[in-house]
């Protein structure tokens, strides 16, 4: 079961790149009318690489994900959600999760007392 | 052209006995962008509480599920012998079919699109139980029957893949 969830995670890291750049992609096609081959000359690869990794879920290196990123002209903005209490993480820092109203009752279980709630643009904002 | 007279939503469907899928790593509500309901037989083994023999529960699977409930890129085809996330059956009114690569030889889930963005999935058949292509269509005429015994509410109709799925979706026909 243990290996189960550990492949599943590592298949969902894997389609969340893929969703990622096919979005873009898609954006670019339409603004731009970028192609896959157009795409595949940026990064001196062959075209079949660019459709494949369309088809399957693929195992990129950071170094290709970096590669195509720059190819499609993007820049990566990396965070970490805590699952227990929806804190963010990013290469800078840590900061506290904008929250729904039915998440609020768990962030306030695990929050100290100096914890104030504050509501913003329709979120509830818990801030320490 | 979409259909959309008295579709079905999810809290019927609950009402009628249906369930949301407990994937491997459940997600959070905020993440879900789209539904998959099955019956509790089905939740039962795809989720591994059934006949242990059948290896579920699987990542395959559940990578296909999470994928399509995550609102992430699913693919689709309608050629009978397409590779993709779903395939929508030509010859029949609405009938859908998710694809796991796994276990072992593959499963396939029949179902409908309820409305957008919320797949119904009826019954589920090992890959080697729905050959030759005459038994794959029969499976889809028993889910249609089954469908029709249990609601008279219309699935969700159209041409346009846009209607059933937000984006992004990959029409693997297209290319």
């Amino acid at each position: 079961m243990i290996d189960q969830i550990r492949l599943y995670d590592r298949q969902m890291t894997r389609s969340a790149f893929q969703s990622l750049f096919w979005v873009i992609f898609s954006a670019r096609k339409r603004q731009e009318k970028l192609t896959k081959k157009a795409l595949a000359d940026k990064l001196g690869i062959n075209k079949s690489f660019v459709t494949r990794a369309f088809d399957e879920p693929p195992n990129w290196q950071i170094d290709t994900i970096s590669d195509i990123s720059d190819a499609l002209g993007v820049d990566l903005v990396i965070e970490a959600r805590d699952r227990a209490t929806g804190v963010i993480y990013t290469p800078s820092g840590e900061r506290l999760p904008l929250i729904t109203s039915s998440s609020l009752e768990h962030v306030q279980k695990i929050q100290t007392g100096s914890t104030a709630v504050t509501s913003t643009d329709g979120s509830t904002v818990v801030a320490a | 052209m979409t259909s959309s007279a008295t579709l079905l939503d999810r809290r019927q469907l609950k009402l009628a006995g249906l369930v949301e899928h407990q994937l491997l790593r459940p997600l959070a509500e905020r993440d879900q962008k789209r539904w998959l309901l099955v019956t509790k037989d089905i939740e039962t083994t795809i989720s591994g509480k059934g006949d242990p023999a059948l290896q579920f529960p699987s990542f395959d699977a559940d990578a296909v599920i999470g994928r399509f409930c995550k609102g992430w890129i699913v693919s689709i085809t309608r050629e009978p012998e397409g590779k993709a996330d779903f395939k929508k059956l030509q010859a029949h009114d609405e009938a859908w079919v998710m694809n796991f690569r796994g276990p072992a030889e593959g499963w396939r889930l029949f179902g409908r699109f309820a409305r957008k963005n919320l797949f119904v999935g009826l019954a589920l058949w090992p890959r080697g139980d729905c050959v030759p292509w005459s038994v794959y269509q029969q499976r889809a005429t028993a889910m249609i029957s089954d469908w029709g015994g249990r609601w008279t509410n219309d699935p969700l109709r159209s041409n346009n893949y846009g209607d059933f799925l937000s984006d992004p979706w990959d029409d693997r026909d297209a290319k």
